[in-house]
């Protein structure tokens, strides 16, 4: 995939994090959609086709983990990289189950929130 | 000579004499001269016949033995009573002492006038201290196994039940009277799983060292599935085999453990959220940051420095808390440890400026470790180099690899460390007092989780100090002679 369009949706349920995440990005010229629960991954991801997720782990209703998988079976979402965002210590184990391309641990860096998106893309072919 | 005038069935006697080896048969005089000598004697007694007839008998016996008269009682006693049985230590010609079992009677002539005595001894050392030792360890176990609370067996090789605590008997609910002697599996079928002790028992039993614990899973009538601890031990060696298996109840532990898991993992969640969001506002704060007061911009910093540390120090203490409970896991995988060395010095060299890193070396240092917590060490081992030397300007790292194992030294140019204080570096929160007093934070947890890494991994870590000079902190990898 190339660098279509930058634009992201971010699944978490925290309120403040989208926040974050939504200034530093649309600093940078990002388009941020942001939902605080999983519902409907399928639909939202196909109507708004983003050019990278960010997936929470714990977020209602179904968690990430399953959000994450319906999305790696879906054969028009598949190849849409995913970044496994937790505060679980175990995060790469959780975003390996999940099927993600990647993931950033919470508490982040903002800087470190542009590179994993940055690493995101480029690692998906 | 006095035997020699006994002509009645002489040759039949000397006959019986001679065919005997394992006793010694000797006669002596009235006065316990010794008269005559059979080959069983000087078997055991280690005297030729020509040597020693017409010497005291006394030379036989120890001088403790001596000296209480205990020849000349026994000799007494034996005319008494037409014979007398002893059991007593006896001296050889070699001097050493041997435990034997003898008996005296009275040499008689045809017209039943008292000539002499008889002596027949047998050596019963090695029986004696088979029984004494076999006794002493019977009582040992008896001893332990009724001073232990826990619910212990002992089996002997045919699994036939020898000996029990009374916690054994509470615990799988059994019948006190009706066990010992009885089969261990027939015991306790119904309940515990039979196969599964089956299988692994027989599998333990095949163990040299028989320190091979498992668990098996038991049904009790009142308190439901139980997850039962098993661990057999060696009491004696065969051909006496016997051992031992002690039972232990795990299921409350394990529930607690697996409580505490999820607790642990669930307040490291918790607090990690807020500290995010501190933490992420907080550098927009600072990037947003412009003609502030200088104490604004103070509090900015401080406020970012304290965050990263509280994130940093939670990480350290849920690392700490796996490798307590041993739920610190590794993952092994054969990698350059050159290359990974080479990937943080230079990741160091973006992120700080006020060191320069030096590392150079270019060694095919293949390792089988966990490439991700290898990392961790040496950045932690870096970051210690560079925080504890703030007025240095270089750190120097080194890769040598010595006896097959792969060595990544870090040296600093910095403060050194106390002879005092060597001793508290890799403990948990060991840190140190003139560490403290510098004010450089740290969690005190780094090195103590870097020390448990390299062990796990079978390395070893450590360092070399002067104080005033700096320190080189090291540590060892076995290198990786496989195939790639």
């Amino acid at each position: 995939m190339n660098y279509p369009e930058k634009r992201i949706i971010i699944f978490d349920d925290d309120e403040d994090i989208l926040a974050i995440c939504s200034y530093v990005l649309e600093e940078r010229g990002w388009e941020v959609h942001t939902f605080t629960d999983c519902n409907d991954v399928i639909e939202r991801v196909s109507s708004i086709k983003p050019s990278v997720i960010l997936m929470d782990n714990w977020i209602p209703d179904a968690g990430g983990i399953v959000a994450t998988q319906l999305l790696k079976k879906n054969e028009e979402l598949k190849n849409t990289p995913v970044i496994y965002f937790s505060a679980n210590n175990d995060i790469h184990l959780l975003a390996d189950n999940a099927g993600a391309e990647t993931f950033l641990a919470k508490p982040f860096d903002i800087d470190e929130l542009e590179q994993v998106i940055h690493t995101a893309l480029h690692s998906s072919v | 000579m006095s035997i020699l005038s006994v002509e009645k069935g002489e040759a039949y006697y000397r006959n019986i004499l001679k065919s005997i080896k394992g006793y010694a048969v000797f006669t002596t005089d009235k006065d316990g001269i010794i008269t005559s000598w059979n080959p069983g004697a000087q078997n055991i007694l280690l005297y030729k016949a020509d040597e020693i007839i017409g010497k005291n008998g006394n030379i036989l016996y120890i001088p403790e033995d001596i000296n209480a008269r205990v020849p000349d009682i026994e000799l007494a006693t034996a005319l008494q009573d037409g014979k007398a049985i002893n059991e007593r230590f006896h001296v050889k010609k070699d001097q050493t002492r041997f435990w034997g079992s003898g008996l005296v009677f009275p040499l008689l002539d045809d017209q039943e006038n008292h000539i002499g005595f008889t002596k027949i001894m047998r050596n019963v050392s090695d029986e004696e201290q088979a029984e004494v030792n076999l006794r002493e360890e019977q009582t040992l176990a008896q001893t332990l196994v009724s001073a232990f609370n826990e619910p212990i067996v002992v089996l002997n090789s045919d699994l036939k039940i020898i000996n029990f605590t009374s916690a054994f008997v509470q615990y799988f609910s059994l019948n006190k009277t009706s066990i010992t002697g009885k089969d261990f599996y027939e015991i306790m079928d119904g309940g515990v799983n039979i196969e599964q002790l089956h299988l692994k028992l027989e599998e333990a039993l095949k163990n040299e060292n028989f320190h091979t614990d498992f668990e098996v899973a038991y049904i009790h009538t009142q308190r439901g599935a139980r997850s039962v601890y098993v661990k057999p031990r060696r009491i004696y060696q065969p051909p006496n085999l016997l051992f031992s298996l002690e039972f232990e109840d795990l299921t409350e532990n394990k529930a607690v453990m697996e409580e505490k898991d999820v607790f642990i993992s669930v307040a490291s969640h918790e607090i990690r959220t807020p500290i995010s969001v501190i933490k992420a506002y907080g550098q927009i704060l600072s990037r947003e940051l412009k003609d502030a007061k200088p104490i604004v911009t103070k509090a900015v910093i401080k406020i970012n420095e304290q965050i990263s540390y509280m994130s940093s120090l939670i990480t350290a203490l849920l690392d700490t808390s796996k490798i307590t409970t041993g739920k610190f896991e590794i993952e092994l995988e054969v990698f350059d440890l050159c290359n990974l060395v080479k990937e943080i010095t230079e990741g160091f060299r973006l992120t700080q400026t006020s060191h320069k890193i030096i590392f150079t070396q270019e060694k095919n240092s293949m390792v089988l470790a966990d490439k991700v917590r290898t990392g961790s060490v040496i950045t932690n081992l870096l970051s210690n180099a560079v925080k504890y030397s703030p007025n240095a300007t270089e750190v120097r790292v080194n890769l040598d690899i010595i006896d097959h194992q792969v060595k990544v030294s870090i040296h600093d140019y910095g403060m050194g460390i106390p002879d005092i204080e060597k001793g508290k570096l890799f403990q948990r929160f060991g840190r140190t007092e003139s560490i403290k007093k510098t004010k450089i934070p740290g969690t005190g947890l780094g090195l103590h989780l870097s020390a448990e890494i390299i062990k796990l991994q079978g390395g070893e870590i450590g360092f070399t100090t002067e104080v005033g000079k700096g320190s080189t902190f090291y540590f060892t990898l076995p290198l990786y002679e496989g195939e790639v």
